[in-house]
C-alpha cells in the first residue's frame, strides 16, 4: 500500500512544490532554493525506494500482457468520461499511474539528474535561482508523470505538458540571442510530431473496442489485446498494413522527439542555446522521452507493423546516427554543439537496441538509456562549470589546459568523457555491447556501421580532452584568483553519477536483475513478430557469452 | 397536446430566451428615454447599459438553471419547439458567450450607440436558444434572421470609418444571399414533405422521400448555414470583417454567428440523421468542405502579419475542425455534445484572446499587426498570461480545454471507421501542427525581451474579469470536461 | 372595385388555370396564350427602354422570349396554367434583372415593383389570396412607393428624361388598351355560378365557422395566432430591431460624413 503512494508522491508533489516555489520566488536567491535542493534529494530517496519496491514486488505479479506494472496507482477518481460511445460502449476510461522496472529506472535517472542540476545551480545560476529551481521541479514532476503513466492519455498529456516549462527554462535563462529561435524550433518540431501522434493514439484506442469489450486506454490491457491479436491473426502482412497508419503517426511523434536522423536538427540548436544546466536536464531526460515512448508504447502495442515496415529502416537510421553524430562532432569547434552531436551519436545505440526487438537489444537499450542520461547530464553540467570559468570555449588551435588549473574538474571530465566513449569497466560499454549483440541477430551490416561509430566516438572524445584539458599554450594554465576549482556542491552533484557509472560498468547485474523480468517478458512476446517476417535475418548463430 | 398546453410548456422552457428578448427590446427602446450623452457621463452610461444587460443575462441564466433542474429525461415536444439536450446546450453556449462578451464590451462599446449595441447583443443571445430549440423550419429561419439583423446593425454602428462600413456592407449583402439559399432550401423541403415540422421533414428525408430535390434542398440549406460559420467557399468575408470592424465586434463575429450556424446544423441534421439515401452524397461534400476550410484557414493564417486577419483565419480553421465533427455526427459516430464541447472551449479561448487584445487596446497599445504584441508580458503581465493560456488552448496542448475538445473530435471522427474520415483525421492533425506554428509566433512575441517599451497603465476590472474567466474556464474544463 | 369583383377576378384566373375554357367563351386558346407571351415581351421591351441602348439587344431579347414560348408550347404539355406561370416568372426575372442593372434608380425601383407584382401573380395562381393581396398592398404598394418617394426627393441636379417626357406613349397606350381589354373580356365571359359566387370573402368570426375546416385566409389567421404566435411576435421584434437599428445606422453614416 505504501509503495503505491510513492507514485503520486513522485509525480504530483514536485509539481506542487515547484508551483509554490515559482509563486514565492524572489529576485535574489535565498533559502528557498535550498528547500528545492533538499526536496530533490528526498525525491532521489523516493526513487530508490520505488526501485526497491518494484524489485521486491516482482515475485508476485502475473503476466497479463507485455506491460505489467508491479506497482499501480489508479484510484477511482482518475477516470475520464466522455459523451460518446465507441462500438456501443460508452466511454469511461480508467486512468492509471504505475511502475515497472523500466519506469523505475527512468524515475531514478530523473531524480538523480534533477538533484545534480539543482546542486550545481547553486553556483551556476546567478539570477532568479528560486524561479529556476521551481521550474526544474515542475519539469521533474511532469517527467516522472511520463515515466509512471500506465495509460495512453496520461502519457500523452504529460508528454506534451513537459514542453511548457522547458520552453520557459530555455528562454529565461538561455542565451539571449539564440534562445528564442531555438525554443521556437524545438517547440514546432516537437509539436509537428506529437500532434499527429494523437491520431495514432486514437487509432489504437478505437481498435481496442469490439462489440463485447469496451474501449480502454490502459497500457497493460492494450498490450494484452495486441498480443492476443498477434496470436489470433498471425504475424502477416495484412495485419501489419492495418496498423501501418497508426504506427506512422506514433513514429513521427517519437522519432522527432528522439532526434531520429532526418528529423534531428532541433537537437544541436536546442542544446547549444540553453544554459548548460538546463541542457543537462534536457539532454539527459527529455531526450529519452522518444525512445521511452518507443519502448513503452510502440514495441508492445504495434510490434507487427514495426517489424514489417520500420525495423530495418529505423535500425539503419540509428546506426547512421552513430556515425554521423560522431563525424560532425569531430568537426565542431563549439564545445556545446560538439557534445550535442555526441549525445545524438550515443542515442543511436539505444535506437539500435530497441529495433533489435530481442532480449539483448532491449536490455542494452534500457541500460544505455540510463547510462547515457547519467553521462550526458554530467558532461553538460561540467560544460557549465567550464564556461563559468573560461567563457564559451571555441576549440580550434587554442589549447586550454584546464586540468592543470582545475584538477578536480579535470578528473571528472576525463572520467565522464571516457565513460561516454565506451571504456570497458564503465557503464556505456555494457549498454553498447548488449545493444550491438542484439542487433547482430538481425542484421550484421547495421552493426558494422555502428561499430565504426564507436571508434569515431573515442576519437572526438579524446580530442576534446586533449584540447580542453591537457595541452596548454602556457597562457591559461594558471588558476585565476577569482575562480576556484569545483566546490562541494558540484562534487555532491557529480559524485553519485560517477559512482553509478562505475557500479553499472563493473556489476551491471545490480540493475539488469531488476529489469530481467520485464525484458524477458517483452522479448518473448516480440520474438514471433521479429522473426516471422524476416526468417532469414537470423544469419548468425547465438553469440557466445 | 393541445395548442394552449403546448404554449405553456414552451413558455416555461423558453423563459431564458424570453427574458433576453424582453431585455433586448427594453434596452433598444430605452434610447428614447435616456438623456443625451454628455462627455462626462460616458462612463456612467456605459456602466448603466452594461449592468442592465448583465442583469438580464443573469436572470436568463437563473431561469435556465431553474428550468433545467426540473428536467425530465424525455424530450419535450411542442409544436414549434423541442426541448432536448441540444436546446439546453445551445442555451448554455449563448449564456457563456454572453457573459464574456458583455464583460468584454463594457468599456469598448461605441459610446453613442450603447442602447442599440446592448439591445442587439441581447437579441442575438436570445436567438441562439430559439434556434437550438426550434422544431419548425419557420422558427429556425426566424431565429437565424434574429441573429443576422442585429449583427448588421452592430457592424454598422461599430466604428465610423470606411473600413467598418465596408465590413458591414460585405456582411450584409452576403448574409442576404445566404438567407436566400437557406430559405430556398426550406421551401423545397416544405414542398416535398408538406409540413414545416422538423420531425416530419426529417422523417421524409430519412425514408428517402426526397430524391434529387431533397438532396438539393439539403445542400442549399448547408450553403446558407456555411456562410454563417465561414466555411470555404463562403469564408471570404471573414477576415475582411475581422480587420475592418472594431475589436468588440470582431469578438462577437468570431463566436455568435458560428454558434448559431452550428446549432442550426445540428438541430436540422443531428437529432434525426439525414437518412441512408442522402448520407452518401452529403458526407463527401461535408468532408471536402471541412478539409478545404481547415487547410485554407491555416495556410493563410501562417503568412499573416495583421493580427486581426490572423485571428479571422484561425477561426475559419476551427470551423473546419468543427465541420469534421459534424460529418461524424451525420455518420452517427458522435453525439451533438462533441460539437458543443468544442464550441464551449472555442468560446473560452477565442474570446479570451480578444479580451486580452482589448486590454492592450484600452491601455494605449495597438492590436493591428502581430508586432504590436511584442514584449507585452512586461507591460500587461496578467493579460499576457491569460492570452498565453488561451493560445495554448488554441494550439491544443494538454492542460487546456482545447486539448480535450480536439481529442473528442479525433475520437468522434476516427470512430466512423471509413477511409475518408481517416484521411480527414490525418489532415486535421497536420493542420493542428501547422496552426501551432502561428499561435506560437504570437506567444513568443508576447514574451520578447530586450525591447524598450513604455509601460501601459490601466485598470479595467471588466476586461480583467473577462480574460481571467476565460483562462480559468480553459483550465478548469480540462480537468472536468463533462461540465462543458 | 368592390370586394366581390376582386374575388371574382381571382376565381376567374383559377377557372382559367383549370382549363375550363368553354366558360370563357374564347374561341382559340392559343391566341390567348400568344397574347400573354406577347404581353410579357412588350413588357420586357418597355422595361429595357432606356437601359439598353442597342435595338439589336432588345430585338434579340424579344425574339428569345417568343422562341422560348414556342418551345414551351411544343415540348411541354401545354396547359394555360403553365403559360401563365411562365409569363409571370419571366416577368419577375426580367424585373429582377432590370432592378439590378438599371442605371437610373427609379427604373431600378420599378423593376423591383414588377418583380414583386409578378410574384403576386404566382401567389394568386396558388390560391394564396391573402398573402398575394398583402404583398401587393404592403410590399409593392407601401414599401416600394416609399423607395420611389425617397428616390425622387433625393434626386440631384436637373430633371431626368422621365421627368420631361413620356417614353413611347404610343406603345404604352397600346399595351394599356390590351390589358384593359383582356380584363374586361375575362370579367364579362365568366358566368355566374355557385362555384364562384359561393365563397365570397366576407369576414366571419372564427366561432361561426364551427368545426369545419376554415378556408384559406381564416386558416392562415388562426394558425398565425395560435401555433405560430411566438413566431409572429418574434417577427415583430425583428421589425423593432430593424427600425431602431436603421435609425442608428443612418445617424452613423451621417456622422461619418
Amino acid at each position: 500500500m505504501t509503495s503505491q503512494l510513492l507514485i503520486p508522491l513522485l509525480v504530483f508533489l514536485p509539481i506542487l512544490v515547484g508551483i509554490v516555489l515559482c509563486l514565492v520566488a524572489g529576485k535574489k536567491s535565498s533559502w528557498i532554493s535550498d528547500i528545492a535542493t533538499s526536496f530533490s534529494g528526498l525525491m532521489v530517496i523516493a526513487a530508490i525506494a520505488l526501485l526497491c519496491a518494484v524489485h521486491s514486488a516482482q515475485g508476485n505479479s502475473e503476466a497479463v500482457g507485455l506491460i505489467q506494472p508491479q506497482i499501480v496507482f489508479g484510484p477511482s477518481w482518475m477516470e475520464l468520461k466522455l459523451p460518446f460511445a465507441i462500438q456501443g460502449h460508452s466511454v469511461n476510461w480508467q486512468l492509471q499511474l504505475g511502475a515497472d522496472s523500466f519506469s523505475a529506472m527512468m524515475v531514478l535517472l530523473t531524480s538523480l539528474v534533477t538533484f545534480a542540476v539543482l546542486m550545481t545551480a547553486r553556483t551556476q545560476i546567478t539570477e532568479r535561482r528560486d524561479l529556476y529551481d521551481g521550474m526544474i521541479l515542475i519539469t521533474q514532476g511532469i517527467l516522472m508523470g511520463i515515466f509512471l503513466a500506465m495509460d495512453l492519455l496520461l502519457f500523452y498529456v504529460f508528454f506534451e505538458a513537459v514542453l511548457i516549462p522547458i520552453i520557459l527554462l530555455m528562454n529565461i535563462w538561455g542565451d539571449p540571442k539564440e534562445s528564442l529561435r531555438a525554443s521556437r524550433k524545438f517547440l514546432l518540431f516537437t509539436l509537428a510530431g506529437s500532434i499527429p501522434m494523437i491520431v495514432g493514439i486514437v487509432g489504437i484506442v478505437l481498435q481496442s473496442a469490439t462489440a463485447d469489450r469496451a474501449s480502454t486506454v490502459l497500457l497493460p490491457q492494450l498490450s494484452a489485446i495486441a498480443f492476443e491479436s498477434q496470436l489470433t491473426r498471425g504475424v502477416t502482412e495484412n495485419f501489419a498494413t492495418s496498423q501501418f497508419l497508426i504506427l506512422a503517426a506514433l513514429m513521427l511523434g517519437f522519432g522527432i522527439k528522439m532526434a531520429l536522423l532526418p528529423l534531428h536538427s532541433w537537437l544541436p540548436t536546442t542544446y547549444s542555446a540553453s544554459h548548460p544546466n538546463t541542457t543537462a536536464l534536457i539532454a539527459a531526460v527529455v531526450g529519452k522521452l522518444g525512445v521511452y515512448g518507443l519502448l513503452r508504447i510502440v514495441l508492445p502495442l504495434t510490434p507487427v507493423a514495426l517489424s514489417v515496415y520500420y525495423q530495418i529502416v529505423v535500425g539503419t537510421l540509428g546506426a547512421i546516427a552513430i556515425v554521423y553524430g560522431a563525424l560532425i562532432a569531430l568537426r565542431q569547434t563549439d564545445l556545446r554543439r560538439l557534445m550535442a552531436y555526441s549525445s545524438l551519436s550515443h542515442m543511436g545505440f539505444v535506437t539500435l537496441g530497441l529495433m533489435a526487438m530481442n532480449r539483448e537489444g532491449i536490455a542494452g537499450a534500457t541500460i544505455q538509456m540510463f547510462n547515457h542520461g547519467l553521462i550526458t547530464a554530467a558532461i553538460f553540467l561540467m560544460i557549465g562549470m567550464i564556461e563559468q570559468r573560461r567563457g564559451r570555449l571555441v576549440l580550434g588551435n587554442e589549447n586550454f589546459g584546464l586540468a592543470a588549473a582545475y584538477p578536480h574538474l579535470g578528473f571528472l571530465m576525463v572520467f565522464f568523457t571516457l565513460a561516454g566513449a565506451g571504456l570497458p569497466g564503465l557503464n556505456s560499454f555494457v549498454g553498447e555491447i548488449l545493444a550491438l549483440m542484439g542487433m547482430l541477430r538481425v542484421s550484421a551490416g547495421i552493426v558494422g556501421i555502428a561499430v565504426l561509430g564507436t571508434v569515431l566516438g573515442a576519437w572526438y572524445a579524446l580530442r576534446v580532452l586533449q584540447h580542453v584539458m591537457f595541452s596548454s599554450d602556457g597562457k591559461t594554465n594558471k588558476r585565476d584568483a577569482a575562480t576556484a576549482d569545483i566546490g562541494w556542491a558540484d562534487w555532491a552533484a557529480l559524485a553519485p553519477l560517477a559512482l553509478l557509472c562505475v557500479v553499472i560498468g563493473v556489476r551491471p547485474s545490480t540493475f539488469t536483475d531488476t529489469m530481467k523480468v520485464d525484458v524477458d517478458r517483452m522479448a518473448v512476446s516480440l520474438e514471433p513478430a521479429a522473426k516471422a517476417l524476416h526468417p532469414t535475418i537470423d544469419t548468425l548463430a547465438v553469440v557466445k557469452k | 397536446m393541445s395548442v394552449s398546453e403546448q404554449m405553456l410548456v414552451s413558455l416555461k422552457w423558453m423563459s431564458p430566451a424570453l427574458v433576453l428578448l424582453f431585455g433586448g427590446c427594453l434596452i433598444l427602446c430605452s434610447s428614447v428615454f435616456l438623456s443625451p450623452l454628455k462627455p462626462t457621463g460616458v462612463d456612467n452610461r456605459r456602466n448603466l447599459m452594461a449592468s442592465i444587460s448583465m442583469f438580464f443575462l443573469v436572470a436568463a441564466a437563473a431561469f435556465h438553471l431553474l428550468v433545467t433542474s426540473h428536467i425530465s429525461t424525455n424530450t419535450i415536444d411542442s409544436c414549434l419547439f423541442r426541448f432536448d439536450s441540444i436546446s439546453i446546450a445551445a442555451e448554455r453556449l449563448a449564456l457563456i458567450g454572453g457573459v464574456i462578451l458583455i464583460l468584454l464590451s463594457w468599456s469598448l462599446a461605441p459610446k453613442n450607440y450603447l442602447p442599440e449595441f446592448y439591445g442587439c447583443l441581447l437579441l442575438i443571445l436570445a436567438a441562439i436558444p430559439i434556434i437550438g430549440a426550434s422544431n419548425d423550419l419557420i422558427a429556425m429561419f426566424l431565429g437565424l434572421e434574429l441573429v443576422s439583423i442585429p449583427t448588421y446593425i452592430m457592424l454598422s454602428i461599430a466604428k465610423g470609418d470606411n473600413a467598418s462600413f465596408e465590413a458591414a456592407l460585405k456582411y450584409f449583402t452576403l448574409s442576404g444571399f445566404a438567407s436566400c439559399f437557406f430559405l430556398l432550401g426550406i421551401s423545397f423541403l416544405y414542398g416535398l414533405s408538406g409540413s414545416m415540422d422538423l420531425g416530419s421533414v426529417c422523417a421524409m428525408l430519412g425514408n428517402g422521400g426526397g430524391g434529387k430535390l431533397g438532396l438539393l434542398a439539403v445542400l442549399l440549406i448547408l450553403c446558407g448555414l456555411a456562410f454563417r460559420i465561414t466555411a470555404v467557399p463562403f469564408h471570404f468575408y471573414g477576415p475582411d470583417v475581422f480587420e475592418g470592424t472594431s475589436l468588440t465586434m470582431a469578438a462577437v463575429m468570431s463566436y455568435l454567428p458560428k454558434v448559431a450556424g452550428f446549432v442550426a446544423m445540428v438541430r436540422l441534421f443531428g437529432a434525426s440523421p439525414v437518412g441512408e439515401s442522402l448520407t452518401p452524397m452529403v458526407v463527401p461534400v461535408l468532408l471536402v468542405t471541412s478539409v478545404l476550410t481547415m487547410c485554407i484557414g491555416n495556410a493563410l493564417a501562417v503568412a499573416q502579419t495583421s493580427l486581426r486577419r490572423l485571428l479571422g483565419y484561425s477561426s475559419i480553421a476551427h470551423t473546419g475542425y468543427l465541420l469534421l465533427g459534424f460529418a461524424a455526427l451525420i455518420l452517427s459516430s458522435a453525439e451533438p455534445q462533441v460539437l458543443f464541447t468544442y464550441l464551449a472551449a472555442y468560446a473560452a479561448m477565442t474570446l479570451g484572446v480578444f479580451a486580452c487584445l482589448a486590454e492592450v487596446d484600452e491601455a494605449g497599445g495597438q492590436s493591428i499587426v502581430v508586432g504590436d504584441l511584442s514584449g507585452m508580458y512586461y507591460r500587461r503581465p496578467a493579460a499576457s498570461i491569460a492570452m498565453a493560456i488561451c493560445l495554448l488552448s488554441l494550439i491544443g496542448l494538454p492542460l487546456t480545454a482545447g486539448f480535450v475538445a480536439k481529442l473528442q473530435l479525433f475520437f468522434a471522427a476516427g470512430g466512423a471507421n471509413r477511409w475518408d474520415m481517416t484521411v480527414c483525421v490525418w489532415v486535421m492533425a497536420i493542420n493542428a501542427a501547422v496552426a501551432a506554428g502561428y499561435y506560437f509566433r504570437l506567444l513568443s512575441k508576447l514574451f520578447e525581451r530586450g525591447l524598450d517599451l513604455p509601460p501601459l497603465r490601466l485598470w479595467r476590472p471588466s476586461l480583467f474579469l473577462a480574460y481571467s474567466l476565460c483562462a480559468v474556464l480553459t483550465i478548469v474544463w480540462f480537468f472536468q470536461p463533462t461540465s462543458m | 372595385m368592390d370586394l366581390s369583383k376582386v374575388n371574382y377576378l381571382t376565381q376567374c384566373v383559377n377557372v382559367i388555370a383549370q382549363s375550363d375554357l368553354d366558360k370563357l367563351g374564347v374561341p382559340n386558346w392559343s391566341l390567348m396564350a400568344f397574347f400573354c407571351i406577347a404581353l410579357a415581351g412588350f413588357g420586357y421591351y418597355c422595361l429595357q427602354y432606356g437601359v439598353v441602348k442597342s435595338n439589336a439587344m432588345i430585338t434579340v431579347g424579344v425574339v428569345a422570349l417568343l422562341a422560348s414560348g414556342l418551345l414551351i408550347a411544343v415540348t411541354q404539355n401545354p396547359s394555360l396554367e403553365l403559360y401563365v406561370f411562365y409569363a409571370f416568372a419571366g416577368l419577375a426575372t426580367a424585373g429582377g434583372v432590370a432592378f439590378l442593372t438599371a442605371r437610373q434608380p427609379v427604373y431600378s425601383a420599378l423593376g423591383f415593383a414588377t418583380a414583386i407584382l409578378s410574384g403576386t401573380g404566382v401567389l394568386f395562381m396558388e390560391s394564396a389570396h391573402f398573402v398575394a393581396a398583402a404583398t401587393m398592398i404592403v410590399y409593392a404598394g407601401a414599401t416600394i412607393i416609399i423607395f420611389l418617394f425617397v428616390l425622387m426627393f433625393a434626386q440631384q441636379g436637373d430633371l431626368t428624361t422621365y421627368d420631361v417626357k413620356l417614353n413611347n406613349p404610343a406603345i404604352a397606350t397600346v399595351i394599356g388598351a390590351i390589358l384593359l381589354g383582356t380584363i374586361v373580356m375575362c370579367v364579362q365571359a365568366v358566368p355566374e355560378s355557385d362555384a364562384i359566387a359561393g365563397n365570397a370573402a366576407t369576414a366571419r368570426p372564427l366561432s361561426q365557422s364551427g368545426e369545419a375546416e376554415p378556408s384559406g385566409t381564416a386558416r392562415l389567421g388562426r394558425s398565425m395566432f395560435t401555433e405560430y404566435l411566438f413566431m409572429v411576435e418574434l417577427a415583430g421584434t425583428l421589425l423593432l430591431v430593424a427600425t431602431i437599428g436603421s435609425i442608428a445606422v443612418a445617424q452613423r453614416s451621417l456622422e461619418a460624413e
